[in-house]
């Protein structure tokens, strides 16, 4: 599975791509906000884990973009992010985001997000 | 404190700065005219009756101008306490979460060397093989543990960042307010920091109350889903 990691921290970059690495997921593209995330996104892309607070197009509105396009509208979004006000977490379920993983994180944490948005996309697609 | 009342209150202080200097003005001595007692001669009967008067007029202007700078002080006050007080909060939780990361991380590290030790000890033993598998395994985790403490640099981050934005919030007002005593000499002031470099952060990003804060991440979107 390709996983598209969306942050500008490049330490959390190094940490979740590294995360995924040690749960068995070895492919994945990074960018650094969302708009750069939006040209990398391609169809090849099967799971994205988003920041919120990033420069030029923050996660939340990388997301609300994702969602309008065609490509966009199944691919799982997993938000990561500091962001923990209840309207942030609402936010974030309005525009799609399919879970969320409050900073910091554990990686048995980040495996198990990941496996419940699997379960619940394979439901859906059934 | 909302961005809107925090500008009706700046408003507010322009307002009441603007009178008091004013104030100040209309009582400054004309060019020429001399109302200083021991500049008058003695015989200025008319001017000398006038002394109370005008000693009246000064004491009540700078009462008054006493209780405006008390609003203004008042009004900023009650515009930046909170916003410093939050700060104050973030940076303290800045210092403690850097200080904890690198105990938790020297702490791991004491861990490893440990681990490298025991691999030396059994290196020559006959179970060699399968204890050294099995302490290897330990070590990847927990050098991998260390990783995962650095994230407490990209909450840092946003915590010093929000500190920033009030510096700047905090030196711009002052700039306007100091601005309309002076205009000539701060018109031409830059500000500090570079107010078009993208800034982005979370002014509520904590290290802190994690399991409570995922527990509501997971029950909101428990119930959406």
């Amino acid at each position: 599975m390709k996983f598209l990691v969306v942050d500008d921290s490049v330490t959390m970059r190094r940490i979740i791509v590294n995360s995924l690495q040690r749960i068995g997921y070895t492919q994945t593209v990074e960018a650094g906000d969302g708009e750069e995330a939006l040209c990398h996104f391609n169809s090849s892309i099967q799971f994205v884990i988003t920041d919120w607070n990033m420069p030029n197009m923050s996660g939340i509105d990388f997301a609300r973009a994702l969602r309008a396009r065609p490509d966009g509208k199944q691919v799982p979004i997993l938000m990561v992010t500091t962001r923990s006000m209840r309207e942030d977490i609402l936010a974030a379920v309005e525009a799609g985001v399919n879970n969320y993983i409050l900073k910091p994180f554990t990686p048995p944490t980040l495996k198990e997000k990941i496996e419940q948005v699997m379960t619940v996309a394979a439901g859906a697609a059934a | 404190m909302t961005a809107r009342s925090a500008s009706e209150l700046l408003y507010d202080s322009e307002a009441s700065l603007r009178l008091v200097d004013n104030a100040i003005g209309e009582f400054a001595p004309e060019e020429g005219r001399h109302e200083d007692a021991a500049d008058m001669q003695f015989g200025d009967i008319d001017s000398l009756t006038k002394l109370p008067h005008t000693l009246f007029r000064a004491y009540s202007e700078i009462r008054s101008i006493l209780e405006r700078l008390r609003v203004s002080r008042g009004i900023l006050e009650q515009s930046a306490m909170d916003k410093l007080a939050h700060m104050h909060d973030k940076l303290k939780e800045v210092s403690s979460a850097t200080e904890l990361a690198a105990t938790d991380i020297l702490d791991g590290l004491d861990r490893s060397v440990a681990m490298v030790d025991e691999l030396d000890a059994i290196a020559e033993t006959p179970d060699s093989a399968s204890r050294g598998l099995e302490l290897r395994g330990r070590m990847r985790d927990e050098l991998f543990g260390l990783m995962v403490h650095l994230q407490f640099q990209d909450i840092t981050t946003q915590q010093l960042a929000y500190a920033s934005s009030v510096i700047l919030d905090m030196e711009q007002r002052l700039v306007q307010l100091a601005s309309i005593f002076d205009p000539k000499a701060f018109a031409m002031g830059g500000s500090l920091a570079d107010s078009s470099a993208p800034v982005s952060f979370d002014p509520d990003a904590s290290n802190s109350d994690s399991t409570d804060r995922q527990a509501l991440a997971d029950s909101l979107f428990t119930v959406k889903r």
